[in-house]
Formats: structure tokens, sequence, C-alpha cells
């Protein structure tokens, strides 16, 4: 699927460039659609998921746990490396 | 934007809960695709998207890197306070969001709880990434909100990412979420078996 993902990227790039504004235009409305449809199906997944559900009750709290602290590990470390990187660059 | 992913997965889970309908096979790879492929489209118009990239050069690795560390970092810490060992703990935060491959994974490699803790808790971060992408773009710039994303931020959150940016942190997302999901496997590997 990433193979599938950076081509139909490249694909969508080259013909927004031969639309020009009209492209533009054209490539929000597909991102919004496709968001839309993408969190939709998510959500139907995981509220319509019986075994997801009696997971939740035994493992959901500490999978949230999990989830934040490596999403505030993850945020930290970045801010940290942007500011190496841009230090090295404007030397 | 933060609403409007409230929405769809409030939505979702609502629809999915009462079992009114169900989305046809391979929906989910077709909105995708159609997502990617419309991120794509204003990006062709939009050259200054890949400036950031072009004059980082290599220094644009040190994102997903410091990305995965700091996710595995979190996890260390978080292993002192809970009944899971440091390898168990490093392994689940190995998904970086990709739940599908992190449960899956973990249970093949002889561990059905610690898969089910792992696909919860990617579910838990995508969310968390989608939910909060928009403030923390905000708060702390670019890169934080690439990161917090992990492997999702070359496709799930993506389409967040170019909106709350305009465009500009395509670019950075993909390289980022590419790096990521090269990394998954080895890293859960990697965690589960040796440490």
């Amino acid at each position: 699927m990433t193979w599938a993902i950076l081509l139909v990227l490249v694909a969508g790039f080259l013909v927004g460039r031969m639309l020009g504004q009209r492209g533009e235009k054209m490539g929000k409305i597909l991102t919004v659609v496709g968001l839309f449809v993408l969190l939709f199906a998510m959500g139907m997944r995981l509220g319509g998921d019986r075994s997801i559900r009696t997971q939740l009750v035994s493992f959901g709290v500490a999978a949230f746990w999990f989830a934040l602290a490596s999403g505030i590990g993850a945020v930290a470390f970045a801010v940290l490396f942007e500011r190496i990187a841009r230090g090295r660059r404007s030397r | 934007m933060t609403l409007f992913v409230v929405a769809g997965l409030g939505l979702g889970v609502l629809f999915g809960f009462l079992g009114v309908f169900s989305l046809p096979e391979g929906c989910v790879d077709v909105a995708l695709l159609v997502l990617v492929f419309g991120v794509g489209m204003e990006l062709g118009r939009d050259r200054g998207s890949f400036l950031e990239v072009q004059t980082l050069g290599l220094r644009v690795l040190l994102l997903p890197l410091g990305a995965m560390a700091g996710s595995l970092v979190g996890a260390l810490v978080l292993a002192f306070s809970t009944r899971f060992t440091v390898g168990e703990s490093l392994a689940v935060a190995s998904g970086f969001g990709w739940y599908s491959l992190s449960g899956v994974l973990l249970a093949r490699l002889g561990n059905p709880s610690l898969g089910l803790l792992a696909f919860l808790s990617n579910v838990f971060r995508e969310i968390l990434a989608l939910v909060n992408l928009e403030w923390v773009y905000q708060v702390f710039g670019g890169w934080a909100a690439v990161a917090l994303g992990g492997a999702t931020s070359m496709d799930t959150t993506l389409g967040v990412l170019s909106r709350v940016s305009k465009g500009k942190l395509v670019p950075l997302g993909v390289v980022s979420g590419v790096l990521h999901s090269l990394c998954v496997a080895p890293c859960i590997v990697f965690f589960s078996r040796f440490l």
C-alpha cells in the first residue's frame, strides 16, 4: 500500500500541475471527501466491532496511556530535533 | 478542522454501533487513495511546499528519527509505572500509529494479549493525532504536528496535515510516514524478541 500511496500522490501532483488553479480546487474537494469517508469508515469499524469494545474494557486504559506517552514523546523530541536542524542550517 | 474530524469519527462510531448499514469492501482503500490524490493535486499548484525539504536536505530525516525516538522514550517512561516490561512497552509503542500491522505482528510473535494492547494503543494514537493535530501545529509547529501522526502522517493524518498547514507539511509528512512505516516491523520484532 505504501507504494500505491506514493504513486497516487505523484499522479495527483502531475494532474494538479496540468490543471492549474482548477486542479487545486478539485484537489481540495477530493481531500475533504476522502478524509471524511476515511474517518467515517474508521469510526464505523470501531463502533461496529464487538471484540474491539470488549478489548476496550480490559486494555483500554493502558492502551490510552501508551498512546498518550508515545504521542507526547514524539512531539517533544520533534520540537527538540527541529531546533537542532534549523540551528545547524542557519550557521 | 478538529470539529470536522470529531464529527466524521463520531458519526462513524454511532452508525457502526447501530449497525444500520455496512460500508462496501475496499471502501477505506479507495477513500485513502482519493484523499492522497487530492493532496497531490493541491501540491501540484504549490511549489513552496517542497522548499523546506529541499533546504533541509538529509537533515529532514531528523524529524522521523526524532519522532520515533520520542515515541519510544515516552513508552519507556511508562514502562516503569505499569506491569509491562521495558521490551513489551517499547514493542507496543513501535507501532507508531500503524495499528493493523503492530497488533497482528505482536500476536503472531506469540503474545496475543500484547497484540491486542498494541492494536488499541495505536488506534488511540491515530485518533489522538487526528483530533489534536491542529492545535499542536499552532502551538508547537510543523515538525511536532507531523511527529504526532507517526506512521499515519503519510496516509490518514496526511489530509489533516495538508488542511491545517495549507499543504506546507505534506512533503514532510510523506517522508516521515514512509520512514516510520519502514521501521515498524523491525522495531517490533527487535523489542519483543531481544528485550
